[in-house]
């Protein structure tokens, strides 16, 4: 017998093992099978209790159409992200049934977004409809830019035809330039490897 | 320790205002006493709201619940390291954690700026201390983190779950350190508009300190997409929240100074435009503060939200006023040393790339307003959401990557038609390649495409200009490759750290690209069934419930949801989500049960899971199923990001930046001698 058996054996824990293990074989043996009824949990109100998904849930047009519309709970997130994120909020799920109801009425992703208008305002939707003065919104920082671009343009252009034309200071006489420190015989050096770089 | 606190809060306000009064009053001019008292002044300042931090954080340590903040935001059972983040997890703790910083950061500006900017240090000395005096007016009038409440309650409130996070410890303080080192930048330009000193020393000076703050910002931005993707259980990490946008802002227009001082310290010109970017820096910095707390824009961040957002909006347009008045006064001393050129030149290209980031800063801000103004105008309330902000900012984002990458390339002063295909012929060949292969491979989302090839481009200029600094270094030193690629780390870290950046920079818009093609999934499975989900790149995960067990923990009660996780039928093993429900030290529940999400990553994508909940309380559960592809890459890219920002920070004997002499028109910078 080994020292750590024979340690376990001191401790009684190599019998607690050995019914454990038991234990686990015969659980495999005789485990529910996915369409038996599932345990309950110790602690149930540790845990958000929640519907079984539909297949509704998992439909990109629904997905798509929630993403346009905005939770009322307060938290500035869309339907869709509110209701899968951390799934604490009480509204989101119940804007997600009025939704599927809707759906199931027959009624078309704009009629569903339109009835969302008029029970909670314009506020609900994601972005404001391109129309009056939410125009602005989606234009202006278009415009600006667009103008701005155009205005730099236009000034460095200006600027150019007015500049001021720098000499060239011992580009071509092999003569250094003020300030630097280098022979002509470096200078001419330092010309052949860039000539060599530029290939 | 309330009494202490307290105390320390006066004093430094007295002190500040010390400071600022002989600062401003200019009689340090003549008196070299008066100079030094007003830099120790910072130093007193500092040691006052050390005192008070040091009295706070006792109160959190003690769990002395008799303080208001100190019950409103920790328990008995709160873990301890939660107790140190809980000083500024709350409005009040966030302030005089604002505060000290600031007084830091204040006091080494004087002790470690050369004293031959001796003639601008009083000024900065007078801004900084200004604005601490204006958070401690805050804390005294406002939001005291040291008041009392009339009984001592026997536990806290305990810390918002969402904030029991790792990410939360290290988040907002570096975001909190990004904004308040702007303090830094600003108060030196405006010693230098009220000193008339208006060459570019005070730029040399703050160089250091605006790369700090801008790489403050950057990982406090990334911790914090990092922290929203690992605890809020959405499966994303930005969502043009109001807050968000309001860490955003900064960081754009302190990334177009980064660029645009390149050009005043080689060619001495935009340097109106320079002043205007760190004033507007500065601004932005607390219009985000203004933001968060006032709560005049719905965000998610709404639990620091109180009535000192006015203080805030007051002190913005006193500031903007001021700041602005001084510029528009000093308008004719700043005219530039040379004009521009050529339209061809690196300059008017990083004229272009701050116009892209100004403008996405505007649109950004634009968007964040227009509820506001709607509300005003039209009297209708309006939401303006992801989809507007992706709208508008996805367009310029890609012109952004697109000049990060032309923008290093282009000769200074003017580039010839030779000059542009000799640089431009390679990378452009990598972005067509990337392009081919995406398109070869059946990708169909246009802005994806554009955005990874663009990566491409850019990735390729990185690697031709490594390329070109090593040979010439091989050529001329004889260096091997290997070992001329590190000294060009040596010879110019501020440029090959910058490039580092750029490599960074294309990591976070390839995850980005990589959002384009997430797959979402719920489902509900009692133990021992499966779902199946299908990932873009062609294969299935089957996840197959095994169970949910619970344990209670130090604070809270845990359920954790086990799936077994297989890819194609082949096993992966075991993935993790919990849920935990904070209990206070009665066993109180408190608070709702919040989600830890299960993620297994690797550099194709991430497979994430959310246990969402249960069925009537049993083992039937409720998942999420999220397939992120792409998104390490993100992090990575924040790894590199900060690699790249401390090597540019780094000394280098050989780093600090020459003028422009005439011979070099036509050439790119010299590479690697």
């Amino acid at each position: 017998m080994t020292r750590s058996a024979r340690y376990l054996l001191r401790r009684g824990l190599l019998p607690l093992v050995m019914m454990a293990l038991a234990g686990s074989l015969g659980a495999q043996t005789g485990a529910p099978s996915p369409q038996e009824e599932a345990g309950r949990l110790y602690n149930p109100g540790a845990v958000q209790e929640r519907a079984p998904t539909v297949d509704l849930d998992n439909d990109e047009y629904i997905k798509e159409l929630e993403k346009g519309l905005r939770c009322t709970c307060g938290c500035n997130l869309d339907i869709y992200t509110c209701r899968t994120t951390d799934f604490s909020c009480a509204t989101s799920p119940a804007l997600h049934r009025e939704i599927l109801a809707l759906h199931n009425d027959g009624k078309t992703a704009q009629e569903i977004m339109d009835d969302f208008v008029a029970r909670y305002g314009d506020e609900v939707l994601m972005s404001p409809k391109p129309e009056g003065f939410n125009l602005a919104g989606y234009l202006v920082p278009g415009i600006v830019m667009l103008v701005a671009g155009l205005l730099l343009t236009a000034h460095l252009l200006r600027r150019r035809r007015g500049g001021v034309v720098v000499p060239v200071v011992g580009a071509s006489s092999g003569e250094p330039p003020p300030g630097i420190d280098a022979s002509p015989e470096e200078l001419e050096r330092l010309r052949q490897e860039v000539l060599r770089e530029d290939g | 320790m309330t009494l202490l606190g307290h105390f320390s809060l006066w004093a430094a306000l007295l002190v500040g205002l010390w400071g600022v009064v002989i600062a401003f009053s200019g009689k340090w001019r003549t008196r070299p006493d008066l100079a030094a008292s007003v830099n120790r002044s910072t130093y007193a300042l500092l040691a006052c709201l050390l005192v008070a931090s040091f009295a706070l954080m006792v109160g959190l340590l003690k769990h002395d619940f008799n303080i208001e903040y100190v019950a409103s935001y920790t328990s008995r059972n709160l873990p301890e390291y939660f107790l140190f983040s809980a000083f500024w997890a709350g409005q009040k703790g966030s302030l005089l954690f604002w505060a000290v910083v600031l007084a830091t950061f204040s006091a080494l500006a004087q002790f470690l700026t050369s004293r031959r900017y001796a003639d601008l240090l009083p000024y900065v000395a007078g801004v900084t201390s200004l604005v601490t005096v204006f958070f401690v007016v805050v804390m005294l009038f406002s939001s005291n983190p040291f008041e009392r409440l009339p009984f001592t309650p026997p536990d806290g409130n305990g810390l918002n779950p969402q904030l029991q996070n790792v990410g939360m410890i290290i988040h907002p303080p570096m975001l909190y350190l990004g904004y308040i080192s702007i303090t830094i930048p600003f108060a030196f330009a405006m010693a230098a508009l009220l000193s008339k000193r208006l060459d570019t020393g005070w730029i040399l000076a703050i160089r250091k300190w605006t790369l700090l703050s801008w790489l403050f910002l950057s990982i406090g931005i990334t911790l914090g997409m990092w922290w929203a993707y690992v605890e809020l259980g959405w499966g994303g990490y930005w969502a043009w929240d109001p807050v968000e946008n309001a860490s955003f802002l900064p960081w754009l227009t302190m990334t177009a100074f980064l660029h645009s001082v390149m050009i005043q310290e080689k060619r001495g010109m935009l340097k109106r435009w320079n002043l205007g970017l760190i004033i507007g820096t500065f601004l932005l910095s607390i219009f985000g503060t203004f933001i968060t707390r006032s709560g005049v824009i719905s965000s998610v961040h709404s639990f620091t939200q109180s009535g000192v957002g006015y203080y805030f909006l007051a002190f913005l347009v006193v500031s903007a006023v001021v700041s602005f008045a001084l510029l528009y006064l000093r308008w004719p001393l700043l005219k530039p040393d040379v004009k521009l050129e050529s339209m061809l030149s690196r300059e008017a290209a990083f004229l272009f790339n701050n116009l892209a980031l100004v403008g996405i800063a505007f649109s950004v801000l634009w968007g964040t307003l227009f509820p506001i103004l709607s509300e005003a105008v039209q009297g209708t309330k309006v939401t303006v959401g992801p989809p507007f902000f992706n709208r508008v900012n996805i367009p310029l984002g890609l012109f952004l990557l697109a000049l990060t990458g032309i923008g290093p390339l282009i000769a200074w002063r003017k580039a010839s038609a030779s000059n542009l295909q000799r640089q431009f012929r390679w990378p452009v060949a990598s972005g067509l390649v990337v392009m081919a292969g995406l398109l070869l491979f059946g990708l169909s989302n246009f802005y994806a495409i554009v955005a990874l090839s663009l990566s491409g481009f850019v990735l390729g200029t990185v690697v031709q200009e490594f390329y070109r600094g090593a040979r010439a270094r091989h050529r001329i030193h004889g260096e091997s490759y290997l070992a001329a690629t590190y000294h060009l780390f040596g010879r110019n870290r501020r440029r090959y750290g910058g490039y580092i950046v750029h490599v960074a920079i294309l990591l976070y818009f390839v995850a980005f690209a990589g959002a384009a093609f997430r797959v979402d999934q719920e489902a509900t499975l009692k133990p021992g069934e499966s779902a199946e989900i299908r990932s873009p790149y062609g294969h299935t995960y089957t996840l197959t419930h095994v169970g949910v067990s619970q344990y209670e923990a130090l604070n809270r009660v845990v359920s954790v949801a086990t799936l077994e996780v297989a890819r194609d039928g082949k096993k992966l093993g075991l993935i993790n989500s919990e849920k935990r429900q904070h209990v206070d030290s009665f066993g109180r529940p408190q608070f709702q049960p919040s989600t830890e999400v299960g993620i297994r990553y690797n550099l194709q994508e991430d497979l994430y899971v959310v246990y969402a909940g249960s069925v009537q309380g049993t083992e039937e559960a409720v998942f999420r199923f999220t397939i992120n592809p792409l998104v390490v890459w993100l992090w990575l890219g924040g790894v590199l990001l900060i690699i790249g920002g401390i090597t540019t920070m780094w000394p280098s004997e050989a780093g600090a930046i020459r003028p422009i002499p005439a011979a070099a028109a036509e050439r790119p910078e010299p590479v690697g001698v």
